[in-house]
């Protein structure tokens, strides 16, 4: 028989055991499977992720993750490896990029009574389902600048919580904003404010990580002088590049990187001929004209190599489907949290008309 | 006559099988090929190898006399372990032969895992390790830990941390 190296001293349980008998046995036992070698967990994790593809099974993976450290860290490693085109699994995988050839197709939903939003992952092609929700907002006024916290649950939406992500700051015109990460995006970056937050965070479950607010992302909107076309929006952003993947236990070689640029600006519509108007083609995403709606495309993209975007392919989508109802479609080099926050902004113009 | 391989338990059982039923162990299968008859499996107790070739002489049977072109396919192609997940046991008798032999507890089931994975019977890996991931779909984090019993030696930060990220997974609005 094989000995497995004594446990430490007894529980209570053990003690009980001991006296029914097989002491030995349980003492040898006792945490065996949190032992186990790593391929074997991950060969595990593989097939309850192959179970768990879509949510809510995906849920699964996160119970995986929580038993004990070692299962984490396959459960974690697993999921980089199979899920690279941006699943989204665990609260991190809001701040990674999204998938690379489709976008992720997202449902926000306004609750006009408290001033919140919720940001769902849309399940099926209906824009009635709930989805699979993600993050929420709420709108907060502070004097005359309005902020919107982002949190991972609706109904704590503060920034001393363990559920905060970060939060949209905007000015006093409503015209520029200020995306704010609660994690710095790389390395050595310096805490914008010091305002304190959290003791940990949910991307790392360590308690290393500096608290505070870290500057991602900037959002400005020009308005047409004639008040008749669409806004000019313009966005630079900091995004991982697609190579990157942050998180416990990386490789050495996805550390040495630098977060880039990305600067995005809004689709005109063409004008259609035929139809005597203008144009932009939701692809039935959108369904209810609003001059909330855009779509985004980058001058600079950071998961390009040249660092160059195409200015033709939609990274951001934003638009209306009903009363409260907005569908938001994203891509890499984007992150579920940077789509959300751009989303956001196209509340908090002041001079939005419906 | 069938030509029979002598296994010996770890704690010194011998065991007389026919090579076929030896052979679903791909690391006995080496072992013998250097003209080696009598195998010593220190680290498998006797128990755990009865189970063992239980599994074996089934699947020996059905791989030598395949019912479907399918399942000795699956078979013959199976190379390293490292990509594949499990294959479907395409006869539904064998596959409720199989379902029957995992009805064991956890820590029998282990047991299994370790010597399936020493001796490298591909397929019995396959459905035990498929056994134990269902047993843990399903479950919040507490409850794997019980039933596999299983320390939880995360730090009370890191545990708070979890209870968010666990919330968030499990969150229903």
């Amino acid at each position: 028989m094989v000995r497995w190296p004594a446990a430490r001293s007894e529980s209570p349980e053990e003690v009980e055991r001991e006296e029914s008998g097989g002491k030995r046995q349980a003492e040898e036992e006792e945490g065996r499977w949190g032992r186990m070698l790593p391929e074997l967990l991950g060969e595990i994790v593989r097939r309850v992720d192959a179970g768990g593809e879509q949510w809510p099974q995906r849920k699964d993976i996160v119970a995986y993750a929580g038993v004990c450290r070692r299962w984490r860290d396959t459960a974690r490693g697993i999921v980089r490896q199979l899920r690279e085109n941006g699943d989204i699994t665990f609260p991190s995988s809001l701040k990674e990029p999204g998938p690379r050839d489709s976008p992720v197709q997202c449902l926000i939903r306004r609750n006009k009574s408290n001033s919140t939003y919720c940001l769902y992952l849309g399940l099926t092609e209906s824009f009635t389902d709930k989805g699979k929700f993600l993050l929420a907002a709420r709108q907060f006024k502070h004097g005359a600048h309005t902020e919107y916290i982002i949190s991972l649950d609706a109904d704590d939406l503060s920034q001393g919580s363990n559920a905060y992500m970060g939060k949209l700051r905007s000015n006093i015109l409503g015209t520029k904003f200020k995306i704010y990460d609660s994690q710095p995006p790389y390395n050595g970056a310096k805490v914008s404010s010091s305002r304190t937050s959290r003791r940990f965070t949910s991307k790392q479950i360590s308690p290393q990580v500096p608290a505070g607010n870290f500057v991602i992302g900037r959002v400005s909107y020009k308005f047409n002088l004639l008040k008749r076309g669409p806004r000019r929006m313009h966005c630079t952003l900091q995004c991982p590049s697609a190579k990157d993947t942050t998180g416990e236990g990386d490789s050495p070689k996805s550390k040495a990187h630098n977060p880039g640029t990305t600067i995005l600006k809004n689709k005109a519509p063409r004008w259609h001929e035929h139809l005597q108007c203008w144009c932009l083609n939701f692809h039935g995403r959108v369904t209810v004209a609003s001059v909330k709606n855009f779509q985004l495309a980058a001058t600079e993209d950071a998961s390009q190599p040249s660092g160059i975007g195409d200015q033709e392919t939609v990274l951001l989508q934003f638009g209306k489907v009903g009363d409260d109802t907005f569908t938001m479609d994203f891509r890499q080099p984007l992150s579920a949290f940077q789509a959300f926050a751009i989303c956001l902004t196209s509340f908090g113009t002041k001079f939005a008309c419906e | 006559m069938a030509k029979m391989i002598k296994l010996v338990s770890g704690d010194g059982a011998e065991f007389e099988v026919e090579e076929e039923v030896a052979f679903q162990s791909k690391i006995i299968k080496d072992i013998v090929a250097d003209a080696d008859d009598v195998i010593p499996l220190p680290t498998v107790s006797s128990k755990v190898l009865i189970q063992v070739i239980e599994y074996c002489r089934k699947h020996a049977a059905v791989n030598s006399f395949p019912l479907s072109p399918s399942s000795s396919a699956a078979a013959a192609a199976s190379s390293s372990s490292s990509i594949s997940y499990s294959k479907p046991v395409s006869d539904p008798a064998l596959r409720a032969w199989d379902n029957e032999f995992v009805k064991l507890n956890n820590s029998s089931l282990f047991d299994i895992v370790i010597a399936a994975n020493y001796l490298d019977i591909e397929e019995l890996v396959d459905l035990v390790l498929e056994t134990v991931a269902d047993r843990i779909k399903g479950k919040q984090a507490q409850e794997i830990r019980r039933q596999f019993n299983i320390e939880n030696d995360f730090t009370p930060e890191e545990e708070e941390a979890l209870r968010r990220e666990n919330s968030w997974a499990f969150q229903n609005n």
